[in-house]
């Protein structure tokens, strides 16, 4: 893609070392952080989560009513005698909204809650301890959807079974919702639903027409210390960025980068050590953890990264942080050389900052692939336009998802309308443009494993257009006769 | 059914308290009433508290001291009772603060 930018350049790749060598200045962009909410500021495990659900549905209510209440406008139907035409004629009032408990049979009214799915397969502590199943532990799958899956609305107080028009399969627990319809005289305990609702995406902030090309760079799933890790492709990666390969034409279109952002898994699954936890410690006490050495290769490659680019490096799932959602920054005394750059920053996951007036949110993919595991959905651009719709960034946290047992707030709910939704670690490079009903655009890209595609993605903060950034290289050596 | 009383099935059982406050009482000074009418306050304080948690409109007690539950409804305007407020600013005690499960721990 830098070919196409036509210059004419001389090439000076081939010439002698001059004495009034051009120096390339890096763009820089504006950039401020808003990922306030996801650290955690006191850290008391002792309670439960009852408390994010119901923070969770009395912030979100107020939205779902106002977008219930203009969406749906309770109408008669009238039928002409003489054409026998139907006329729908709004009754001029609002709609009903009623709490579970004070359902009435056959009025159609509108109730809000939270879903829940009940899913048979669904990982049960209780199963795995229930002395009927002998034991036996519950197979681990890819995918825990079965037919006879079922939706559940709970409000605070009471719950009921919904059926009708609601697609069960690719709905996830934990989401805010709105149904219209009625709980029927002959059928009690179950609530038909007619139609439903979210809560309405809130009105973008316009972005600033920026003048020159500035690129934003993601990259995740580097997951060095597994056999798979893509060093040189790393290290092409790293001097692409830095400006160290190509001439003085591309040199200068690499200094348009202006941040990397690596969203999670930079260490891989492998460096998880589970077995020395189980070795008896006189076994154990001479050998290094597997994370040691991954880490003191990732602190090499940071250092070059920062000595030239501002850096944030967001934990993942395979990271050395925590594991319940949101996770705290990574500790910099594991990059010892990295952090005396002050271009280098650790940051949360989810992670939501501002560059340049255009707002990027985005995870480490966690999130998204609790959503696969859990529903028939399998596009992670499929999933992230839901997540936008349903308003919240992990639905599935804390029931499926680790997450921090909050009382105050629900930080992972979406007020904000992002310019950029990422998440990283998919399997493969994808990108889209969502557009909402008030107008917003926003670009959802699928961040892949760098140590399965060798891809890294550039955003183009000026036209918000997206460009996979691929490396190839000689997969195998020749061996040797 | 014959109109039973609920005292046959589940007799009272007198506080052990109950009898040595008020022998207490008799044979000291004067000025002890107000010690009384405190006492007798912090019986009522403390219903109206325990009332308090288990309003089930303000959202789940249990975990959070009961000042942090008053300000969370407060923020979603749920109104919860402001004599409530008075009471645990007044009160920094534990028995106050906590909510009615605060021995339990879940």
């Amino acid at each position: 893609m830098f070919e196409k930018k036509g210059g004419n350049h001389p090439d000076d790749l081939l010439s002698k070392p001059s004495q009034t060598h051009k120096a390339c200045e890096r763009q820089s962009g504006n950039f401020s952080d808003c990922s306030d909410r996801f650290l955690l500021k006191d850290k008391t495990f002792s309670r439960q989560y009852a408390h994010l659900y119901a923070e969770r549905l009395w912030e979100v209510r107020p939205k779902v009513e106002a977008s219930a209440r203009k969406k749906w406008v309770p109408y008669t139907v009238h039928t002409m005698r003489l054409t026998h035409t139907s006329v729908y004629i709004p009754l001029g009032k609002d709609i009903v909204i009623r709490k579970l408990h004070e359902l009435k049979s056959d009025e159609t009214c509108v109730v809000i809650g939270t879903l829940f799915k009940h899913m048979e397969l669904k990982p049960s502590i209780l199963q795995e301890i229930s002395e009927e199943h002998n034991l036996m532990p519950q197979p681990v799958r890819t995918k825990y959807v079965d037919e006879s899956d079922k939706l559940y609305l709970e409000d605070e107080l009471q719950r009921i079974i919904l059926m009708g028009d609601l697609d069960v399969q690719t709905s996830v627990t934990g989401v805010i919702i709105a149904v219209y319809g009625k709980e029927p005289e002959d059928d009690q305990g179950k609530f038909h639903v007619e139609k439903y609702c979210f809560q309405m995406l809130s009105d973008q902030v316009p972005r600033p027409v920026i003048q020159n090309d500035k690129y934003l760079v993601l990259i995740s799933g580097l997951e060095i210390g597994s056999n798979e890790e893509q060093i040189f492709s790393l290290q092409l990666f790293v001097d692409m960025v830095t400006g160290m390969l190509g001439n003085s034409e591309e040199q200068s279109h690499c200094a348009e980068i202006c941040r990397v952002i690596v969203a999670g898994n930079s260490l891989s699954s492998s460096t998880q050590d589970k077995d020395s936890l189980q070795k008896a410690k006189y076994l154990s006490k001479k050998t290094a953890a597997g994370s040691v050495d991954a880490v003191k290769t990732l602190d090499d490659v940071f250092t070059q990264l920062a000595s030239s680019v501002d850096v944030d490096l967001m934990p993942g799932e395979y990271d050395p942080a925590n594991y319940t959602l949101p996770q705290q920054p990574l500790h910099k005394c594991m990059f010892p050389e990295a952090s005396r750059y002050p271009t280098f920053h650790t940051v949360t996951n989810p992670y939501d900052f501002k560059v340049e007036g255009v707002r990027f949110l985005g995870t480490s993919g966690q999130a998204v692939q609790d959503i696969v595991k859990y529903s028939t959905n399998e596009e992670p651009l499929d999933i992230l336009e839901k997540t936008l719709e349903w308003g919240h960034l992990a639905p599935t946290a804390p029931d499926t998802l680790g997450c921090y047992p909050f009382y105050k707030e629900d930080p992972f709910i979406i007020n904000d309308c992002p310019h950029v939704l990422f998440a990283g670690n998919m399997t493969k490079f994808d990108s889209k443009v969502f557009k909402g009903c008030g107008g917003q655009e926003v670009l959802l890209v699928s961040v892949p494993r760098f140590s399965q595609t060798s891809t890294a993605v550039m955003v183009n903060l000026r036209t918000q257009d997206c460009v996979p950034m691929q490396f190839a290289a000689p997969s195998t050596m020749e061996p040797n006769r | 059914m014959a109109a039973k009383q609920i005292t046959s099935a589940f007799p009272i059982v007198k506080k052990p308290n109950r009898g040595q406050k008020s022998m207490k009482d008799s044979d000291q000074l004067p000025s002890t009433s107000t010690h009384d009418q405190a006492a007798v306050d912090s019986i009522d304080d403390l219903q109206i508290l325990k009332n308090f948690d288990l309003t089930l409109e303000f959202g789940p007690c249990t975990g959070i001291t009961r000042l942090e539950r008053w300000e969370r409804a407060q923020k979603h305007g749920l109104n919860p009772p402001d004599e409530v407020k008075d009471i645990l600013l007044k009160n920094k005690d534990e028995e106050y603060q906590m909510c009615l499960w605060k021995d339990y721990e879940i």
